[in-house]
C-alpha cells in the first residue's frame, strides 16, 4: 500500500466515523443506535489497523483487533442483552428532537474544527486533521449524556466518548505502550458492564431507568 | 540526645498501632496505647530537659523528594520547652487515661481508636513545635486539628459532641487557611519553605506584605488559640473530648497557637510595627476579661474550666503583645521579660488546667455529670481527687505559694513596665491593662471558689453524687503529678527564669541579664521596682498555718473541731436542693454586669385549672453570648442563604449536571483555541 493510498483511506475511513457518529445521534431507537455504535467501533479498528500497517507500528494491530473484537461484538452484544432483559421500550427519549440534535452536532463539528485549528496545543506525531474529528467525537458522547434521557443512552454516549479520545490516542501518538492500551480495554470493558449492572439496580430502585427519577436523591 | 527523640516518635507510632492486636474494647488496648504514651512522653520529658540545661541545640534533616525542601527537625530552647510542656502534661494525662479510660469505655467504645487518635494527636503536636519547613508544619498542623476532631466527636453517640465537632472543624480550617496564607506569602517572599530562609528574607520584607502575614497569622492562630472573638469552638469542643484529651488540648494544644505566633513575630518578621502590639494586647485584654467572666457564669463543670482557658491565653498574650510593643521601640531587656512572663504562664497554665480537667474527668467517671448542680459534697467522697482539684483551682487563682502567682506576678511587673517604655500611649494605657489583670485574677478566684466549693462541699446535690466512690490509683497518679508540679513550678521559680530567659532572650534578640532579674531566691523586675521570692512566700504562709495552727489548738483545746450538719445557715433539716446553687453564687456578679451579660429568664408553669394544682415548674436562665449572636449568627445565616441560592443549580439531573460539564468544556476550548 503506497502512503497516499493509505493517508485517502484513513481519510475515507474517518469521513465514514463521523457518518456513524451521527448515525448514532440520528438513530430513533435504542437498537439502532447500539448498531451505530458497532459501526463506529469498526471504523476506529479499521483506521487503527491502517495506521499500523502503514508506519508498521506492529502493537496497534493487537489495538485494532481488541477494538474489533471488543467494542464491535462483545459491548454491542451485552447491550442488546439488556435491552432485551429489561423488556424497556426501544424508543429513545430525549430532552431535544432528533433534528435539533443533529443540527447541533453539526455546530459542534464546526466548534471543533474551530478550536484544533492552529494544532498547537496538540502538537501531534502525525495526521493532525483526525483531532478534530477526535474531538468531535468527543462532543457528540457528551451531547448523547446531556440530552437522553434513559440510563442505557448516557453509557453508550460514554463509550462514544472513549472512542474519540481512543481515536486520537492512536492518530496523535501511534498508540500508547500494548500495556496500557490493553489496560484501557479492559477498563472500558469493565466500565460497560458496571454501568449495565448498574442500569439494572437503577431500574430495580426506581422501577425505571428514567435518571430524572434520581431527582429524589437530592438534598 | 536524639535516640530520646526517636524513642518518642516511635512509642507514639507503635501505641497507636499495637493496640489494634488486642481486643479492641478491652483493657489490654487500653493499657498498651496509654502505655506507649507514657513512655513516649517520658523520654520527650528527658528530651526536653537535656535541651534545655545543656542548652544544645539538635537538628535533623531528611531530603524528601518533594519540591518543598528538605523535611528539617530541630530542638532548639524554645522549641523544647514546647516539648516539656506537651510531654509532661501528656505524661500525666496517658496514666490518667488508663484508669479513665478504663471506667468509661471500656467494653463501650473502641478504645484501640482512641488510643490511636490520642497518639496521633500527641505526636503531631510534638512534631509541630520541631518541624523547620512551613509546608510541613501545615500537614502537621492540619494533622493535629483532624486528630483533635475525631477526638471530640469520640463519643459521636451524643448529639452535642457532633455539634461542636462541626463548628470545631469549620473554625479551625478557617484558620488553618489564613496560616497557610501567611505562610505562602512568606515563602513567595523568601523563595523557599525552610523557616531558615524565612529569617534571612525578613529583612526585606516591604511594610504592606509584613502587615497582611501579621494579620492573617493573628487571626489564623488566635482562632487555634481561642483568643475572643475567635472562641466561640473552644467553650463547645474542649468539654465533649475524653477528660485527659480536653486536657491535653485545653492545657496544650492551644499553646502550640502561641508558639507559632511567637516565631511569626520574632523571627519571621523582622522589624515589628508597634500597633502590632496593640492589636495583640488588646486581643488578650478582651479575652482575659470575658473569658473570665463567661466562665463565672457556666455551671457546666468542663465548659467553665474551657473558658478559663480563654481568659489564660489571654493573659499569655498580654506578655507577648508587651515584648512587641517593647520590640518596636528597641528595648530588648524589657521585651525579653515580657516573653518570659508569658511563656512562664504557658507552662504554668499547662500544669494547672491539665490538673483542673483531669480532676473534672475524675468527677465525670464518678458522678457521670457535668452539671455542677448536680454535684456538691464530693470532698468526703473523693478526698484525694479535691485536693489535687483545690491545688489547681488555687494555682488558676493566681494565689501564693502555687505557680499561677508567680507567672500572673511576672505579667504584672511586665505590664507596669510599660510605664518606661518609649511608648507614651503604652506608657498611659498599660497600668489600666494591669488593674484589668487584677480583675480578671479575682473574678478567676470567684469562678473557682465557685467550681471548687459548689462541686466539693456542701450536701450530695444528686442520688449520683452520693454515690461517687474515690477514683483508681492510675487517675490519682496522672493527676498528682500535676499538682506536685504546680507547687515545684512555684519553688522552682528562679531557676526556671533562668532556662526561660535564655529562650526569650534568643527570641527578642538581646541577651536577658539574669542578674537583673533573679537575685538569689527572689525575682525582681528589671527596673528594680518590685521584688517577690515564691519560695519565701510559700514558707512564710506555711509558717502562719502552723503559727495558727498551734495557737488555736492551745487556746480552744478540744473544741477545736465541732460535727454539725453542711451548709445548713443555722437551720435544721435543710434539703440539698434548698442549698447554695452555682446559678445563685454568680447571681451578684450577673446583676452587677447585667449590661454585659443581658441575662434572660424564663418561668414555665404548668397547672391542672388553677393554680393551687401546679404540676410542673420549670425556670431557665441564660446570659447573652454577644460574638455569637452578633458575628457568627449572622455569618452563619449569611451562609446559609448564599447555599439556599447555589442550591438552585442543584436539581439532581444527572444530564444537567454533564452539561454543566460539557459547557465549561467547550467554553474553554472556545476560549483558548479561538485565541491562537
Amino acid at each position: 500500500m503506497t502512503d497516499s493510498i493509505a493517508v485517502s483511506l484513513t481519510h475515507f475511513l474517518g469521513m465514514m466515523l463521523v457518518i456513524a457518529s451521527f448515525w448514532m445521534l440520528a438513530s430513533p431507537q435504542i437498537g439502532a443506535c447500539i448498531r451505530a455504535y458497532a459501526t463506529h467501533s469498526f471504523f476506529l479498528a479499521a483506521i487503527t489497523a491502517v495506521i499500523a500497517s502503514t508506519n508498521h507500528v506492529e502493537h496497534l494491530m493487537v489495538s485494532a483487533v481488541l477494538t474489533l473484537v471488543l467494542k464491535t461484538i462483545v459491548i454491542p452484544h451485552v447491550f442488546f442483552r439488556i435491552i432485551l432483559r429489561l423488556g424497556i421500550r426501544k424508543e429513545i427519549e430525549s430532552y431535544i428532537n432528533i433534528p435539533f440534535s443533529l443540527l447541533l452536532a453539526v455546530l459542534l463539528v464546526f466548534v471543533s474544527f474551530y478550536v484544533t485549528r492552529e494544532g498547537k496545543i496538540l502538537n501531534p506525531v502525525s495526521l493532525g486533521e483526525f483531532i478534530p474529528l477526535a474531538v468531535s467525537t468527543v462532543f457528540f458522547g457528551m451531547l448523547m449524556m446531556t440530552t437522553r434521557k434513559k440510563a442505557i443512552s448516557q453509557v453508550l454516549g460514554l463509550l462514544l466518548i472513549e472512542n474519540g479520545l481512543f481515536l486520537m490516542g492512536v492518530t496523535m501518538t501511534f498508540g500508547m505502550p500494548l500495556l496500557v492500551e490493553i489496560g484501557i480495554f479492559f477498563d472500558v470493558l469493565v466500565a460497560g458492564l458496571i454501568m449495565g449492572i448498574f442500569v439494572f439496580k437503577i431500574r430495580g430502585a426506581f422501577e425505571s431507568i428514567n435518571v430524572d427519577d434520581m431527582t429524589a436523591l437530592k438534598g | 540526645m536524639a535516640l530520646l527523640f526517636y524513642t518518642q516518635v516511635l512509642s507514639h507510632c507503635l501505641g497507636g498501632i499495637a493496640s489494634f492486636l488486642f481486643n479492641q474494647r478491652g483493657e489490654n488496648a487500653n493499657r498498651v496505647t496509654h502505655g506507649f504514651a507514657v513512655l513516649a512522653s517520658a523520654a520527650g520529658v528527658l528530651f526536653s530537659l537535656s535541651v534545655l540545661l545543656t542548652g544544645t541545640s539538635w537538628a535533623v534533616e531528611w531530603r524528601g523528594s518533594l519540591p518543598v525542601g528538605p523535611l528539617r527537625f530541630a530542638a532548639d530552647p524554645l522549641s523544647a520547652f514546647f516539648i516539656l510542656v506537651i510531654s509532661s502534661i501528656s505524661l500525666a494525662a496517658s496514666v490518667f487515661a488508663v484508669g479513665y479510660t478504663r471506667r468509661e469505655f471500656r467494653g463501650r467504645k473502641n478504645i484501640a481508636l482512641l488510643g490511636f487518635f490520642y497518639n496521633v494527636f500527641i505526636l503531631a503536636m510534638l512534631l509541630v513545635v520541631t518541624v523547620r519547613n512551613a509546608f510541613y508544619f501545615l500537614m502537621f498542623w492540619e494533622l493535629m486539628s483532624l486528630a483533635s476532631y475525631f477526638l471530640v466527636v469520640f463519643e459521636h453517640e451524643k448529639p452535642e459532641a457532633r455539634k461542636a465537632g462541626m463548628l470545631y472543624l469549620i473554625m479551625t480550617h478557617a484558620g488553618t487557611a489564613l496560616i497557610a496564607a501567611a505562610f505562602w506569602l512568606l515563602s513567595m517572599h523568601a523563595g523557599s519553605f525552610s523557616f531558615e530562609a524565612f529569617r534571612a528574607a525578613a529583612g526585606t520584607l516591604s511594610p504592606g506584605l509584613r502587615n497582611t502575614i501579621f494579620l492573617a497569622a493573628l487571626i489564623g492562630f488566635g482562632t487555634k488559640a481561642g483568643v475572643i472573638p475567635l472562641h466561640i469552638w473552644l467553650p463547645q469542643a474542649h468539654p465533649q473530648a475524653p477528660s485527659h484529651i480536653s486536657a491535653l488540648m485545653s492545657g496544650v494544644m492551644i499553646k502550640t497557637a502561641v508558639y507559632a505566633l511567637l516565631l511569626f513575630l520574632f523571627d519571621f518578621l523582622g522589624e515589628v510595627p508597634v500597633w502590632w502590639g496593640y492589636a495583640i494586647l488588646a486581643v488578650a485584654v478582651l479575652s482575659t476579661l470575658l473569658g473570665i467572666l463567661y466562665a463565672l457564669m457556666e455551671n457546666d463543670l468542663k465548659k467553665l474550666l474551657a473558658f478559663s482557658s480563654i481568659e489564660n491565653i489571654g493573659i499569655i498574650l498580654l506578655g507577648v503583645g508587651m515584648a512587641a510593643v517593647f520590640k518596636a521601640f528597641h528595648q530588648p531587656l524589657y521585651a525579653g521579660f515580657s516573653l518570659m512572663a508569658a511563656l512562664y504562664h504557658v507552662i504554668n497554665h499547662a500544669f494547672f488546667k491539665g490538673l483542673l480537667f483531669l480532676g473534672s474527668g475524675a468527677v465525670l467517671s464518678a458522678v457521670h455529670t457535668r452539671s455542677m448542680e448536680d454535684l456538691g459534697g464530693l470532698i468526703r467522697k473523693m478526698p484525694w481527687t479535691a485536693v489535687f482539684f483545690l491545688t489547681g483551682a488555687i494555682a488558676i487563682s493566681a494565689l501564693p505559694p502555687l505557680n499561677g502567682f508567680v507567672s500572673e506576678w511576672l505579667t504584672f511587673v511586665a505590664l507596669l513596665m510599660g510605664s518606661e517604655s518609649a511608648d507614651v500611649t503604652i506608657r498611659s494605657f498599660s497600668p489600666i491593662l494591669a488593674a484589668l489583670l487584677g480583675l480578671a485574677g479575682a473574678l478567676a478566684a470567684t469562678c473557682f471558689v465557685k467550681a471548687f466549693g459548689i462541686t466539693f462541699l456542701g450536701q450530695h446535690r444528686s442520688a449520683h453524687a452520693s454515690e461517687a466512690r474515690e477514683v483508681s490509683g492510675s487517675m490519682k497518679t496522672g493527676m498528682g503529678i500535676l499538682a506536685v508540679n504546680c507547687f515545684g513550678l512555684a519553688l522552682a521559680a528562679p531557676w526556671i527564669v533562668k532556662i526561660l530567659g535564655r529562650i526569650a532572650g534568643e527570641l527578642s534578640g538581646a541577651d536577658l541579664p539574669m542578674a537583673a532579674v533573679v537575685r538569689k531566691f527572689f525575682l525582681t523586675s528589671p527596673s528594680g521596682a518590685s521584688q517577690f521570692s515564691p519560695a519565701f512566700v510559700a514558707v512564710i504562709l506555711l509558717g502562719f498555718m502552723v503559727v495558727s495552727m498551734v495557737l488555736l489548738r492551745v487556746l480552744l483545746g478540744k473544741k477545736l473541731f465541732r460535727i454539725g450538719p453542711r451548709w445548713d445557715c443555722g437551720m435544721p433539716r435543710l434539703s440539698p436542693r434548698m442549698q447554695y446553687t452555682a446559678t445563685g453564687y454568680s447571681k451578684p456578679l450577673r446583676r452587677i454586669l447585667s449590661f454585659l451579660y443581658q441575662p434572660t429568664s424564663r418561668v414555665e408553669l404548668e397547672d391542672e385549672g388553677h393554680e393551687l394544682l401546679r404540676t410542673t415548674q420549670r425556670f431557665e436562665s441564660k446570659i447573652t453570648h454577644h460574638a455569637d449572636e452578633w458575628v457568627y449568627q449572622p455569618l452563619a445565616d449569611i451562609v446559609a442563604e448564599l447555599s439556599r441560592k447555589a442550591k438552585q443549580i442543584q436539581t439532581g439531573h444527572i444530564q444537567l449536571y454533564l452539561s454543566y460539564i460539557f459547557v465549561t468544556l467547550i467554553l474553554l476550548l472556545l476560549f483558548y483555541g479561538g485565541r491562537t
